[in-house]
């Protein structure tokens, strides 16, 4: 699946002569090669900035500070990660810095349109959450690590890297984030009439988003 | 052997590829046999799949145009949001408060001109404390000019600052080495503690000075009684508390409800409840 995407790890085998060279052309404010690391690697970062913030109006400002921030700080750079790793570090931190500034709202209007309404017996309204408004619904960070693997291919020592988690969380965070991505993804399934509204609660979330989960009692059931 | 309950915890990690060779050896004998495991380890495959399904964009043909132009600008600008481009009157008060926050966001260039700038870069210690976190903060001291003196010197250094470097932090840290420093013109000061191996690092500097953490992401932050931020990269932390004088900045990877709180305490006497935020 995404394992052809598999990040390298430079810190086993350093980064590519091409690679390097290129870096070290960008710190010199080389434009070229600075438009060439741009064209490498803008793909990857607008695509999880646009999954991110699930607008491209606003991933397409994010993926401007990503790369005016790493081309200003491309000197501190040291190469012991790829590149695209720690694009992927900056874009991350833009996006999470974007979703906590963002108005906190109750919920997402979509989402708060596919809850099951309370007023029918909890029974499913007919709007169901795709994977995208699931994934709205999850911890930002966990979002993040979610999509970094499968959808960017990186292994947990670049996931860790990239979210500046601890390298041993990230296996038990993308459990819970998986468990939670199918928690809503199942009780939001068509026809699914023994939905019971009060098995969610809205909890506010670190990082400030209001955001549906599972409760724990739900969870341990 | 594990039952099935323990096995879900490792099934997620086996699906995306990590673990030694003997270890996925063991999960795939296990998966093979076990009808239950074998269609969770389908559902794990399935949902990653729906993920990277949804992950078809095209990136905007101006993009790199309106990079570069703001490249070709100097100085650089370079947190404009997108809000002050859509709005203008957030887009004058914005510019009231970059002008008189004396270029908070403006990014130096280079190392060699980081040691003059007012800005305290914390980027370069962030970016090396996954590699030798002791390194990495021996090289910020060296970059701010920092030479070893008593911790008596490292106060009377720094008089107008308000800070302590004690002999022995709560917790049993030693005084290692204590550190008078110059960022820009003002003098700060640095001390280094240890136990048994565990390091905790201390920066000391005039609270004006902006600070400057590179590509990582600082958050506000509650410890104890103390009212600050924390930038964390792995298991360590820099933690700052701020007074009216002073930025007390404590580099460690103790917990924030257990022992930090008292080094705070100890090495920030002042700055409790109120958060003096930076420029």
């Amino acid at each position: 699946m995404a394992d052809r995407f598999r990040a390298v790890d430079h810190r086993e085998t350093g980064p590519t002569t091409s690679e390097h060279e290129l870096v070290e052309r960008c710190k010199r404010g080389d434009r070229e090669a600075q438009r060439t690391l741009y064209e490498q690697t803008s793909q990857r970062v607008f695509r999880l900035l646009t999954r991110m913030t699930r607008s491209a109006e606003i991933a397409e400002d994010l993926a401007q500070e990503t790369y005016l921030k790493a081309f200003s700080a491309i000197a501190t750079f040291d190469q012991r990660s790829a590149v695209h790793t720690w694009l992927y570090r900056i874009a991350v931190n833009e996006a999470l810095q974007w979703l906590r500034r963002r108005k906190p709202t109750l919920l997402d209007p979509e989402i708060a349109a596919a809850r099951p309404d309370p007023r029918n017996n909890g029974h499913d309204s007919g709007a169901h959450l795709d994977i995208e408004e699931a994934m709205a619904a999850l911890d930002p960070t966990e979002r993040a690590m979610l999509l970094l693997r499968y959808q960017e291919g990186l292994d947990y020592r670049a996931i860790a890297e990239v979210t500046e988690v601890a390298m041993g969380t990230v296996g038990s965070r993308l459990n819970r984030a998986r468990e939670q991505l199918r928690e809503l993804l199942k009780d939001f399934e068509p026809g699914r009439e023994e939905i019971q509204s009060d098995k969610h609660r809205i909890r506010h979330g670190r990082e400030g988003a209001d955001r549906i989960v599972p409760s724990v009692e739900e969870r341990a059931s | 052997m594990k039952t099935c309950e323990e096995m879900r915890e490792v099934l997620g990690p086996y699906v995306d590829g990590e673990g030694s060779p003997e270890t996925r050896a063991t999960i795939e004998a296990h998966v093979c046999t076990c009808k239950d495991c074998h269609c969770e380890v389908t559902r794990i495959r399935e949902l990653g799949a729906r993920i990277e399904a949804g992950g078809s964009v095209c990136v905007p043909s101006a993009l790199w145009e309106r990079i570069e132009s703001r490249l070709a600008e100097a100085p650089k600008l370079v947190r404009v949001s997108h809000w002050l481009r859509l709005r203008s009157v957030v887009a004058a008060a914005a510019c009231l408060l970059l002008a008189v926050g004396g270029g908070y966001f403006m990014l130096t260039q280079g190392l060699s001109t980081r040691a003059e700038a007012a800005t305290v870069n914390f980027s370069a210690l962030l970016d090396g404390l996954s590699v030798d976190a002791e390194k990495a903060f021996r090289e910020f001291v060296q970059l701010y000019r920092g030479r070893r003196v008593t911790a008596a010197e490292a106060r009377r250094h720094a008089s107008q600052l308000n800070f302590e470097i004690p002999a022995t932090l709560p917790g049993g840290f030693q005084l290692d080495e204590a550190f008078a420093l110059k960022i820009g013109d003002a003098p700060a000061a640095a001390a280094t503690y240890r136990r048994s191996g565990e390091f905790v690092g201390t920066i000391f500097h005039r609270a004006i000075h902006p600070e400057d953490y590179g590509t990582h992401r600082d958050h506000p932050c509650v410890i104890g009684e103390h009212r600050g931020h924390r930038v964390e990269v792995g298991e360590w932390r820099l933690v700052h508390v701020t007074d009216a004088t002073t930025c007390h900045c404590v580099l460690s990877r103790l917990g924030e409800t257990e022992e930090l709180p008292e080094i705070l305490r100890a090495v920030a006497p002042d700055a409790k409840s109120v958060d003096h935020s930076h420029p």
